[in-house]
Formats: structure tokens, sequence, C-alpha cells
């Protein structure tokens, strides 16, 4: 079992934005972390990342709490954020060669992964700019770059879709499909319901800090009495309905 | 490349920003404005110092409410940035050493300015008899141990456990901080500096003899990272344009009402101005900060001509330093697609800034009232010419290039 997150009560200064939030993904899975604004999805990210300390309840990657080995813990994880988050003034290639030190990557299988991938994302002759300076997309790709050479168990990736021009998306999805099949687990949010449908193994719809439903399509369908509905209508229709 | 020569890195630049940025804030005008207010203080401050009798309360209050400031004002550089947040997250316990050494080169730095401030207050606290000589050891070292114990706590708070409040550590140590300087000031010297000596070391040894996992708070770093840098930037903005971020806004719902008063929905730039200036302390903050260090100067001032140049002075400071409110203004993207002209957005900050500059008028005023009626209204007079030329005549010139 590669993340295990289990009754997690957890939030912002006393007040708890998390309410009993249990759940787990094996290896090899890949997880969808639906749920609208404020549901409490970035909150739930920032405690297993281990940014925000729970209240009660507890969070283990493979077995291992951060409390036990934070340094272990965190080379676990691989975190692309929602908002590109860059050095006003590294480079491209000193954001690789920085990811490397930190998380004690091998210099050349990373570089070697790292050029294959900056090669996908049509990066290669950017290797010496700002990326600081780059569209919100192609920082986007720098932060895929980044957290796909660490290779870690498990992946957070918080809403990757949105910039990225369609031949990237495509390129992204091949890149979790390959993870999922080396055997990490993907924790996944986002509001794109139709990409989400498509490759995601399970899902989790949150609300109101407290996990609303979970399951595979078919078990939301059976869950929610919606045969051959989509995420996207399950999700529409079920919002209505429970006045979100 | 390692970590310890990431942040060299970081040192190194930090400096040389600093060093750059501080050639144009050390200009001829801003010395001649610095020298003029340092002569006047010291002039002011050494006769008040004659005055003084050594069972006098009021002084105490105040030296116990100007050096709480004093050591409190500061925090530890660490030079963390917000991109670490995500690139460094596995390297907890190499941030260790690094944070180590942050902390000493802070405790050294502050250490210099409490030496130069217990120089400072030395004189009063011998005219009050509380330190025997010119120059009291226990009374320096009492100085810095305070800022010792406000340091360690600021380092406590970057490190994550459990159930702990922020706010409750930070009003402790203030509390504590407050209740050491009393003891000094109002009791001994020799007691204050042993329970000061007594709550560093016990600080100390809870942050560092005890063995533990060390967990930082990432988000804390960065956020008390970027405000005091944010801080130290917007004090050199006064004197030269640098590339700083913004406060983070609080909604001040009371202050709404107040609001109100200064605009009635007429006009977009004063609208926006207005909400800006309250709900962010980066102008707010110093308007008030320096109205009280005015008002302070006014209050304390014995001559009619101290108290007029201060108010002149402050009324400049305050009013120039709040010039980059069109820069606030222009970078909006908003205010670009408005259908208005640029002459619009300098009428609306003259309006602002006419209002604003004039409350301080008034409060120096009414600050300067033991020099009695005529002291008053010379200095109401003067100084509302000043705002009426600054407004009329220097902002338009000044923002219209």
């Amino acid at each position: 079992m590669s993340l295990l997150v289990h009754s997690l009560t957890g939030g912002y200064s006393r007040i708890p934005v998390l309410k009993d939030l249990s759940f787990e993904i094996g290896n090899g899975e890949l997880i969808g972390l639906i749920g609208l604004n404020g549901a409490g999805k970035s909150t739930t990210i920032k405690h297993v990342i281990g940014l925000m300390k729970p209240f009660e309840g507890k969070i283990s990657i493979d077995g291992l709490t951060i409390n036990d080995n934070p340094e272990e813990y965190r080379r676990k994880i691989g975190f692309i954020p929602e908002t590109p988050l860059l050095y006003d003034e590294l480079t491209l290639k000193e954001h690789i060669e920085m990811t490397i030190m930190a998380y004690s990557l091998d210099h050349s299988e990373a570089w070697k992964l790292a050029d294959k991938l900056l090669k996908m994302f049509r990066l290669t002759d950017r290797l010496e700019w700002f990326p600081n300076d780059f569209s919100k997309g192609m920082k986007q790709k720098v932060m895929i770059v980044c957290a796909f050479i660490i290779e870690p168990s498990l992946y957070i990736i918080d809403e990757p879709f949105l910039g990225l021009d369609p031949l990237a998306i495509r390129e992204l999805i091949q890149l979790m499909v390959e993870q999922k099949e080396r055997g990490a687990s993907i924790l996944m949010s986002t509001h794109v319901l139709a990409n989400a449908e498509r490759i995601c193994d399970r899902f989790i719809v949150m609300h109101d800090g407290q996990i609303f439903a979970m399951g595979t399509l078919e078990e939301l369908r059976t869950h929610f009495d919606m045969p051959d509905s989509n995420l996207e209508d399950m999700y529409g229709r079920l919002a209505d309905k429970e006045g979100f | 490349m390692s970590l310890s020569v990431v942040f060299k890195k970081r040192a190194l630049y930090y400096y040389k920003q600093l060093g750059k940025y501080l050639k144009y804030v050390f200009n001829d005008h801003f010395v001649i404005a610095l020298l003029i207010l340092v002569g006047a203080l010291g002039f002011a401050y050494s006769d008040y110092v004659e005055t003084v009798s050594a069972d006098a309360f009021l002084p105490r209050i105040i030296l116990v409410s100007v050096l709480f400031s004093a050591v409190t004002i500061g925090g530890i550089r660490t030079l963390i940035k917000p991109a670490d947040g995500i690139f460094l997250l596995p390297l907890e316990k190499e941030l260790i050493p690094i944070m180590h050494k942050h902390l000493l080169v802070s405790i050294l730095f502050f250490s210099a300015g409490m030496m130069l401030i217990a120089t400072a207050t030395m004189p009063l606290l011998e005219a009050l008899g509380i330190v025997p000589n010119a120059f009291s050891f226990s009374w320096a070292a009492t100085l810095i141990l305070l800022k010792v114990v406000d340091l360690l706590t600021l380092y406590y708070l970057f490190e994550m456990t459990s159930s702990k409040n922020d706010s409750l550590v930070t009003n402790l140590k203030n509390s504590w901080i407050l209740i050491l300087l009393s003891l000094s000031l109002f009791i001994s010297v020799t007691l204050g500096l042993i329970v000061t000596f007594l709550s560093a070391v016990i600080l100390f040894s809870l942050l560092f003899v005890r063995k533990k996992v060390t967990i930082w708070n990432w988000e804390k770093l960065i956020d008390t990272e970027q405000k005091r840098v944010q801080t130290i930037y917007r004090l050199i903005n006064l004197f030269i344009e640098t590339p700083y971020g913004k406060n983070k806004v609080k909604r001040r719902r009371p202050l709404d009402h107040l609001i109100e008063l200064f605009d009635k929905n007429t006009n977009p730039h004063m609208y926006y101005m207005v909400r800006v200036f309250f709900r962010q302390t980066t102008f707010s903050g110093l308007y008030f900060r320096l109205c009280l260090i005015g008002l302070i100067f006014v209050l304390f001032s014995p001559t009619l001509w101290l108290r007029l140049v201060g108010s002149l002075l402050f009324i400049y400071l305050i009013g120039f330093q709040l010039l980059p409110l069109k820069q606030i203004l222009d970078e909006s993207i908003h205010f670009k697609l408005y259908p208005y002209k640029n002459t619009d957005k300098i009428k609306a900050i003259q309006k602002f800034l006419g209002i604003l500059l004039m409350v301080s008028s008034v409060l120096f005023s009414i600050g300067s009232f033991n020099g009695g009626w005529d002291t008053m209204g010379v200095i109401f007079v003067a100084s509302t010419l000043f705002v009426w030329g600054f407004v009329r005549i220097y902002v338009p010139k000044r923002l219209g290039r």
C-alpha cells in the first residue's frame, strides 16, 4: 500500500478544514481527487506532503510517516503544484540541477531522463533561459520535468492540465501511465473531469472537508444510481441535488 | 552543488542587491534630512536628560515602550525563497546547520544594533539613577540577551510541532520581554540581566540540547522571509523603485465606514486606492508609523522652530512615501482599460494625499499643544500651506513625468 491516510483531521490554526478523512492509494494506482473549489483538496495535499501538521490522524507512504524520517518521506513524493513556483534567478538547467541535489539523484541517470522529458516538451533549446519568464504552460512543463526526474513512489499532481497545450496534455497523460506501470501511485486533483474519467482508476469526491463518495466510475454509477452517465453529468446532477 | 553552496550564493546575491540599493538610499537629500533629524533629536534628547529627576515615572514608561519596539523589530535572515517549498522539501536535515548559521548571523547583527541602543539610552538611565556609571555593561548585555530571547522564539516558530499556537507563542514572548524590560528599568538592572540570561539559556536548551526530529514549517519560513524582505524593500522603495512583492491583504471590515468617508463611489481610482490603503499595510503601515513618530517628535520638542521643522519634515516624508500609490494604479491592467486619462489618476492621488496629509498636519498641531495656542496656530498654518504646495505643485510635477 503506497499512500495511507487514516482518519485525518486538519486545517489552519485551530479550525478543522478536513474532517476525519480516510483513504488509501495502492501501488500503480491513479486516484482522481475531485470536488468544488474550497472542498479541501489542496489542504489534503498539503497534509500529505507534510507542509501542514494534522490535528489528528495518520499519514504514511510505504509505511513511513514524516516523523519517522522527514527526508526519506519527502523523497518518496514528487509534487506538481497548482501554480508553478520557480526561482527567479535560476535557469531551467539550474532548476534541474537543484532537483538532482535536493533529492540526491544519480546525476547522469537523472540527466538522461531529463533530456528525454525536455525533448518531449520541446524545452531542450531553452536550458539556459529563465523559466520565470516563460508562459504559464511552459512553467508548468518545467514543474512536470522536475517532478518526473525524481521517479518517486507517490506523485501528487494538483490541477495539471490548465495552460498546457493539447500535445503536452497527451504527453503528460502518457508519462503518468508509464509511471503507473513502474508501480508508482498518483494522486491527481483536477477540475477537468473528462480527462480524469479517461485516466483515473478510482475517484475521491470531496465536499466540505469530507469524502462524499469514493470508488471506480462503475462504483460511483451504482452508488448514485446513475447508470451510463459520465463523471461530468454525475457530478453536476449530484451537486444540484445536494445543493453544493 | 550542495545546499550550503546554494545559500552562500544567495547570501552573496542578497548583499550585492542590498548594497546596490543602499547606495541610492543614502543619497544627498536623504542624508541631509537624516542629519537634521538626528541632530534635532539628539539636541532635544540631551536637553531632556538634564531636566529628568531620578524618581521620574514617565521617562521609564517611555523607555520601556520604545525599547520594547526596538527589541521586537527584525527577524531572522533565512534567505528562504517561495520555490524552496517545492524543490528543497527533502532537505529537512541539511537545512538545520544552515538555519543555525542564519540564527547566529542575525544574533550578531542585532547585537550590534542593541549595543548602539544601549549606548544611546545610557545617559537617560544614568540620570534616572538606574545605572551607576556612564557605561553599564550589564545594561548592554540585558538588551542583547533580550534580542536573543526574541530571535530564539522566532526560530522555534519555524519548526513544526503539533498543537502550537503561533499567536499565543508570540504574545507570550512579547509579554515576557515587556516584563523583563520593566524589571530592569523599575527594579534593578542586575536582576533584569540575571532573569534575562536564565530565560535565554532555558530557551536555548529547549531548542538545541534535546535530540529530536526537526520538520520545518515551510510555509511559515517562506511567509516570514517574504515579509522581512518586503519590509526592507519597502523602505528602499521610498528612494528608488525596486521589484517588490505585494503584502498580504486583510479584510478589516470595521474600517468599511472609514473607507466610505473617503469615497462615495464616484471615481474608480479613489475607490481602489482607498481600499488598497486600508486593507494592505504597505502604505497605511508607513503612514501610521510616521504619523506616530512625528507626533512623538513634536510632542517632545522644546522649541517652536524644532516643532515646525519636525512637522514639515514628517509631512514631506509621509507624502513622499505615498507617491508609489501611482505605481499601484499603473500596474493594474484594469486602469489601463478604463476610459480615463493619466491626469485623472494624478487628480485622484492629489485628493487622497491632500486628505491624509491634512490629517497628519492637524495631528502635529494638536501634538504641539504644550507650546500654547500661538504655537499650535503657527504649526497648523505652516503645515497646511506646505500640504497645499506639496499636493498642488510637487505631486503633479513629479507624477506627470
